[in-house]
């Protein structure tokens, strides 16, 4: 490779989706290692994979979401639904397979909901979630009676929610955030389905013409979110041994904060589970700087604010030297919609 | 009867079935007849401060029914004349605090009913999730006077002089206007708007409290992790500078870090485990509520990391008084709680209501419960309490 190859490939590289991030965050690495000895632990990057587990998994559906052009408000309320569910369940005397079963079903069927009601009645994505938003978290209340729940903290639910690690640091909240990534990647790269949520979210009309079932797509799409969420919310309150009233609130907009700032397009056709992984990285680090380094509490929204704004300005700005690289040079990769127009 | 003869009759007995708990927590609420700030808190068994006992001429009643016998009994029924209250109960947030102290203020309503025929049309109505859903909230108390209740009974996270404001509004438009659980010693008396403001100091009786258990706890020695709420909260405002007042009579007593934590479970988690991963050596932690008091723990037990076992440990002391709060003590978890009155506050809150707003007294602008400190040791008792007060014989 001479000197002209590599500056090209180190281009490329710098220009892929999500490099800004991740070169910002191992800036920001760098410098709290430097300033706070402790932030390059062991064990504090373990408490950081740990934390970023419930986020991770629902940006990940959020990022599905986004790609076939919608958005999910509900995914906090679904997650504080179905942990609540499990935990209400467990304390009812039902098995802990039961419980994680029902709260998964709650969440899965739950999502099936949104986008049943979306592509069948036409009302937009972001009312009907904020509906579900309303529902679920109701439900919440009423099925807590405003009390949280309590007693279920067992070895087994101590495990899942990442309290007893099971080798060394490695939890079984890890291993689940790992297989989630892997299974919904493979699903986006290597699947018809996969191409059919691009292709969707891309252009809804083409992609109709071009013979995929946009509404089938679309629904399962908030049925994946909805079965993450649900996920996310069992791991939570496992974790956490109790599930407050207000679970989840605000987990949304943390949600759709990874998918964006990992690359997902709020108007569709663009994300990718790497991209929520680092978006939930992102956010996570942040939030465990802020608090090792002791950031004035003041001071903490400011930081926080600050830098993902410097991050999504990077990044648009890589977006548009990517867009001049495409217009200067012939496409080296085929976008999406050509690739499913092919598999038809 | 004037108002002092009957504040003299509210403060010279006590009913069948209330215990002698009660009844002394009535004198340290009302303050009846004593006339000086001490008495002893049945809880505690050591003097307590009481604000309220120089400020509200007895009206406000406290934990019991109203004593008097049957000839004072006779007199009110005959003035209360079957009248029905609206009554308008706002919390920031629904959560198990405001539970408790919702049933505990059914508690009192219910034997208000049963001994002088008021009845009482109840509405509880909150944001859900969010202490800072202040549009919300002001949105609901519109509501309530625009329905033309009766009394309206709210705790707030929202600004001060923004909430004066809509009390003000309110008065105007003939809806009485009550508080609760808040940090009104932060402001001026003269500027507070409603009829009165039923609650606990949170700088010496919360914060001030969780420094003086931790100094004692700690002998003096040793560093602390503050698990605190958002900042700007007037709550955190208080209870902090109760805090940091405590500590300064302890120099050897250090705070080595500071974290938000959002006043929920899995927020001061989430703090709790990054802080105690830099400072694995901390021997105390301060939840500023139980919630992210119960996170810590939970962080605690995480990183595998002792609890306080009566000899060596980290020390988690948190405020609030939840059921929660007394099950994680008996668990070995939490340390301590400072109990900040949940059940006092509400059966205070509907006398004070009672003596205003049907007989006509008048109150103390700031009514102040004890707030009361348990551990392992006296767990149990609270509790009993605590379940007594969320089943009351009816609800509302």
């Amino acid at each position: 490779m001479n000197a002209q190859q590599a500056l090209t490939h180190t281009r490329r590289l710098a220009l892929r989706p999500g490099s800004a991030i991740v070169l910002a965050i191992g800036v920001l690495c760098v410098v709290m290692a430097i300033l706070v000895p402790s932030f390059v632990t062991a064990a504090n990057w373990a408490n950081i994979a740990n934390e970023m587990v419930v986020l991770t998994l629902i940006a990940i559906g959020s990022t599905v979401v986004l790609v076939t052009g919608g958005i999910d408000l509900s995914v906090g309320a679904l997650l504080g639904l179905s942990g609540g569910c499990m935990a209400y369940l467990w304390n009812t005397g039902f098995s802990f397979a039961t419980a994680l079963v029902a709260g998964l079903y709650v969440g899965t069927m739950l999502g099936l909901v949104n986008g049943w009601i979306i592509v069948k009645t036409k009302v937009p994505d972001f009312v009907v979630t904020l509906g579900m938003l309303g529902v679920a978290g109701g439900a919440l209340f009423l099925l807590t009676g405003g009390v949280p729940l309590v007693g279920y903290a067992t070895p087994a639910a101590n495990m899942l929610g990442g309290v007893q690690q099971l080798l060394g640091r490695l939890t079984v909240p890890m291993l689940i955030a790992l297989g989630v990534a892997l299974a919904v990647a493979a699903l986006l790269r290597w699947t018809r389905t996969g191409r059919h949520f691009y292709g969707v979210g891309s252009n809804r009309e083409a992609a109709r013409l071009a013979g995929i079932h946009v509404d089938r797509a679309r629904i399962l799409a908030y049925t994946l979110s909805g079965f993450l969420a649900g996920l996310a919310g069992l791991v939570l309150a496992s974790g956490l041994g109790t599930v407050n009233p207000a679970m989840g609130t605000g987990d949304e907009l943390s949600a759709i904060a990874a998918a964006v700032i990992g690359g997902a397009s709020l108007s569709g056709g663009r994300g990718s589970v790497a991209g929520a992984i680092i978006g939930a990285l992102t956010l996570t680090v942040i939030n465990n700087v802020i608090n090792i380094a002791q950031v004035g509490a003041v001071w903490q929204q400011v930081v926080l604010g600050a830098v993902l704004l410097c991050a999504v300005l990077v990044e648009q700005f890589m977006t548009r030297a990517r867009q001049r690289d495409a217009r200067a040079t012939p496409p080296v990769d085929q976008p999406d919609i050509p690739k499913v127009l092919a598999t038809k | 009867m004037d108002d002092s003869d009957r504040a003299r009759h509210q403060g010279s007995g006590t009913r069948p079935g209330l215990g002698r708990r009660n009844f002394l927590q009535s004198l340290a609420v009302g303050g009846v007849g004593l006339g000086a700030g001490f008495v002893v808190s049945p809880y505690t068994r050591r003097e307590i401060t009481t604000t309220a006992a120089t400020g509200t001429a007895g009206a406000s009643g406290g934990a019991g029914s109203y004593p008097g016998g049957s000839a004072y009994d006779a007199a009110v029924r005959k003035a209360v004349a079957g009248r029905t209250l609206k009554v308008g109960f706002a919390p920031p947030i629904i959560s198990e605090f405001f539970k408790q102290m919702e049933h505990a203020a059914w508690w009192q309503m219910s034997r208000l009913e049963s001994q002088f025929g008021v009845k009482w049309n109840w509405e509880l109505a909150a944001p859900t999730g969010n202490f800072n859903a202040v549009q919300k909230q002001v949105g609901i108390i519109k509501d309530w006077v625009a329905r033309r209740f009766d009394v309206v009974m709210v705790c707030t996270g929202a600004n001060f002089s923004v909430m004066q404001n809509v009390y003000q509004e309110a008065l105007a438009r003939g809806t009485a206007v009550f508080q609760f659980n808040e940090p009104v010693k932060l402001y001026p008396e003269n500027q507070l708007v409603p009829i009165s403001s039923v609650g606990y100091n949170n700088i010496t009786q919360s914060g001030g409290y969780a420094a003086d258990f931790l100094a004692k706890k700690l002998h003096g020695e040793g560093t602390i992790i503050q698990i605190l709420g958002p900042p700007g909260s007037d709550w955190r405002k208080a209870r902090l500078k109760g805090f940091n007042q405590v500590l300064r009579n302890h120099p050897r007593l250090k705070v080595v870090a500071q974290g938000n934590g959002g006043y929920v479970q899995d927020k001061g988690y989430h703090v709790a485990l990054d802080l105690l991963t830099r400072y694995p050596d901390v021997k105390a932690i301060w939840g500023e509520n139980e919630d992210m008091g119960l996170g810590a723990v939970r962080a605690i037990t995480k990183l595998g990391l002792q609890h306080w076992d009566g000899h060596s440990g980290i020390v988690t002391v948190a405020a609030d008084g939840t059921l929660s709060g007394t099950q994680s003590i008996q668990n070995g978890g939490l340390t301590a709680v400072i109990d900040v009155g949940s059940v006092d506050q509400g059966i205070t809150l509907i006398n004070t209501v009672f003596a205003n707003v049907v007989l006509g007294a008048r109150v103390g602008k700031i009514v102040e419960v004890p707030t009361r400190l348990y551990t392992k040791d006296t767990v149990k008792q609270e509790a009993d309490y605590l379940t007594w007060a969320l089943n009351p014989p009816k609800t509302y």
